[in-house]
């Protein structure tokens, strides 16, 4: 009798109140792209030109102008590559935050693997479905110790892993772009003529061979894919995931329930800098094709985006790179009417600064049902 | 006196690079204090480079209306230190919000910043310059030294040709600095709130208050920072200018064990590495052979993570550093 006299808003208020926790993870993350845009639009509209002009071209150069080029993939392909090897290095940031850990060295384990997929693709020839796997499995090594690291100075000697993933950053850059790209591993040693900066080029059995002609789509999206898959298992269904996400809930309770916290935090890290080696070693095995005289797309910083806009999920931080992987791509194609693709930058800096204000966005979404919840217990109360 | 040049000389170029790195650095030694964690640094120094430019390129058109053509070279680059300052506490108040009021995670704000940063004066240098290079020059201090009459001294006055303005706050700053934290009661209330945010506050220190100011001064200094490479060492803003030496000055204020002076000569010993590798580079290159040019650079970041992990000596940062606080909180 007295739910009759609710009306659909207050029902809806009612069902937002249940549901407001779990729905908020999901909507910050929205909220915050959607005011980005908003934000990006006023830039826009403040250099004289059209943001809904912008918008469009945006969205054409992310998916294709018709259904017919969207399903050819041949414009949406771009950014789905980019996509792909976001999600890499986002996962590597969500992987270490489910253990408490903030990898800020995503881009240095980013470099690692790029150079070294670059040797190893260079050095080795053999068959691609024994060499590729081979030479990602390398560099998983190689970075996920350059990232494991961090981990081991942060148990052994308590040194904040923020810090020091920032520095493992710098000294990735500088040592490989200042040191082995230009002395020991450099093109010149190997062809004395080349007019290139950089290091010699993969072998072609190296080589990630585009999916369809036309883009440069690769299999990257499979190893994407595949890493989204094992990383949700690893957190959700083993008990190295269960001790990886304790670890990180409450540190105190892990250890009082015996969990090994130096063990965790260091697996959870080598595995962060494996995914982010197998970013930067899709990248050359991939687009590239060779280590480039300097090389910094900060695909590594970008990952901290994903991870966070993704909610620190593995299927979310999928999602952000993906969506995130399109604009990116749609954003090079605005340069024709004069914007900048650094766009794309605006955008997720302006949605990463709201999702890192969540607390405001959370609270002014709380209060909306917090406002009428208190009107439809009146409705409740004023029958009984 | 050849060798007393070169002293001179080394201290000198010391001194330059050494001056956003000790002026970011200070940045950070303010906010750390408080216990706001601040590694947008590299960011606001991008936003105070490029917005020093800005102010001293519109500036021109200010100063010379008559001839109506806009000279840049004829701005004002006092405007454009005005302009990054003002720039610059926009965003330190922007990472307060976030870190201070909402409590947000203080990474990921400034990661945020960082990211936006580059994004943002890409899309300004566009705007207003018509390019995504860099600037055009613009008047500036390069080269000028604050006070032309020291340089007459034999020597000596070599060291005070290169020093401008921002060389000058570089070298006095630190020991304002010092000053405020450990000889003011200010310094002091500013120190509790980044030791023990809970006992200040029960004593009546206005927590928030006190981490705003220091967040806004972290601001303050970073801007600067950005401002002295772009129109203190050149006269034009490129966006890949900070190249990372806002992380340089995170590295120097721990080496600096969080302390104003300690910060000043480490960022200091900082730029000996890479001073060393520019001479070296022009007088020896065949030692650069032996050790690669890529090892200087990488040189204080290494040393860095020595420091912290407590092969040359324990470093211990502010208690409550990172540590968002909110009134009423259990302990």
């Amino acid at each position: 009798m007295n739910n009759l006299k609710l009306s659909s808003i207050d029902r809806f208020i009612n069902w937002w109140n249940a549901k407001k926790e779990d729905l908020s993870s999901f909507l910050v993350p929205v909220i915050s792209v959607i005011i980005a845009f908003i934000i990006a639009g006023i830039m826009i509209k403040l250099t004289g030109k059209s943001p809904l002009r912008a918008y469009e071209i945006l969205f054409k150069g992310a998916l294709g102008k018709d259904f017919q080029e969207f399903i050819s993939l041949r414009v949406a392909g771009e950014g789905i590559l980019k996509g792909a090897i976001l999600t890499l290095t986002g996962l590597s940031i969500t992987v270490a935050f489910k253990a408490g850990l903030f990898n800020i060295g995503a881009e240095g384990q980013f470099i690692i693997g790029a150079i070294t997929a670059a040797y190893f693709g260079f050095k080795l020839n053999l068959p691609p479905f024994i060499g590729i796997p081979l030479i990602l499995l390398i560099v998983s090594f190689v970075s996920g110790l350059y990232g494991a690291f961090a981990a081991f100075l942060k148990v052994k000697r308590g040194v904040h892993e923020v810090i020091t993933t920032i520095m493992l950053n710098w000294i990735a850059i500088h040592l490989v772009e200042n040191w082995i790209v230009v002395g020991p591993f450099n093109i010149l040693r190997y062809n004395p003529r080349a007019v290139l900066a950089g290091t010699p080029y993969i072998t072609d059995n190296s080589r990630l061979k585009p999916l369809f002609s036309g883009t440069r789509l690769n299999a990257t999206i499979f190893i994407a894919i595949i890493a989204v898959i094992l990383i949700y298992i690893l957190i959700n269904k083993t008990v190295l995931g269960y001790e990886i996400q304790a670890t990180g809930l409450n540190i105190e309770a892990a250890r009082y329930a015996g969990i090994n916290i130096s063990r965790t935090m260091i697996i959870s890290m080598f595995i962060a800098g494996a995914l982010s080696g197998i970013s930067g070693a899709c990248m050359i095995l991939g687009t590239e094709g060779r280590y480039p005289g300097v090389f910094r797309p900060g695909y590594g910083f970008d990952g901290i985006t994903m991870a966070l806009v993704g909610n620190t999920t593995p299927v979310g931080t999928f999602i952000a790179s993906l969506f995130f992987g399109l604009v990116r791509g749609g954003a090079t194609g605005m340069q024709l009417i004069g914007i900048h693709k650094s766009f794309a930058d605006i955008i997720q800096g302006v949605a990463t600064i709201f999702v890192a204000g969540q607390i405001g966005i959370k609270y002014l979404l709380f209060k909306i049902g917090e406002k009428k919840v208190f009107r439809g217990k009146e409705v409740i109360s004023g029958v009984s | 006196m050849e060798f007393l040049k070169t002293i001179i000389s080394f201290i000198s170029s010391m001194l330059v690079f050494g001056t956003p790195i000790i002026l970011a650095g200070l940045g950070g030694v303010m906010c750390e204090n408080a216990g706001v964690v601040n590694i947008a640094l590299e960011g606001i120094m991008r936003f105070g480079g490029f917005f020093a430019v800005f102010g001293s390129y519109i500036s021109s058109r200010v100063i010379d209306p008559i001839t109506g053509t806009r000279n840049p070279l004829a701005g004002n680059p006092w405007i454009g230190i005005l302009f990054a300052i003002i720039v610059g506490v926009l965003a330190g108040l922007l990472h307060g919000y976030i870190s201070i009021s909402l409590r947000g995670n203080q990474i990921v704000s400034a990661v945020a910043i960082n990211v936006f940063s580059l994004g943002g004066m890409t899309f300004f240098l566009e705007r207003y310059f018509n390019t995504t290079g860099h600037s055009p020059s613009v008047a500036s201090f390069m080269g000028k030294p604050l006070f032309p009459a020291l340089t007459k001294i034999p020597i000596l006055g070599d060291l005070f040709k290169t020093m401008n303005i921002f060389v000058w706050l570089a070298v006095i700053l630190p020991f304002v600095v010092h000053f405020y934290l450990y000889h003011t009661h200010w310094g002091l209330r500013h120190r509790a709130v980044g030791e023990h945010p809970k006992a200040a506050d029960t004593l009546g220190v206005n927590v928030y208050g006190i981490r705003y100011f220091a967040v806004i001064m972290s601001g303050f200094f970073a801007a600067l920072a950005g401002a002295s490479m772009s129109i203190g060492q050149l006269d034009l803003f490129d966006n890949h200018m900070p190249a990372g030496l806002g992380f340089i000055a995170l590295a120097a204020m721990i080496f600096g064990k969080w302390k104003p002076l300690g910060t000043f000569f480490a960022a200091l010993f900082f730029t000996l590495a890479n001073v060393i590798q520019i001479y070296i580079q022009t007088e020896a290159p065949q030692i650069l052979k032996i050790i690669p040019r890529g090892f200087f650079l990488a040189l204080p970041y290494i040393l860095t993570i020595l420091i912290l992990a407590g092969f040359v000596g324990r470093v211990t940062p502010p208690a409550a550093d990172g540590i968002p606080y909110e009134k009423g909180e259990k302990l």
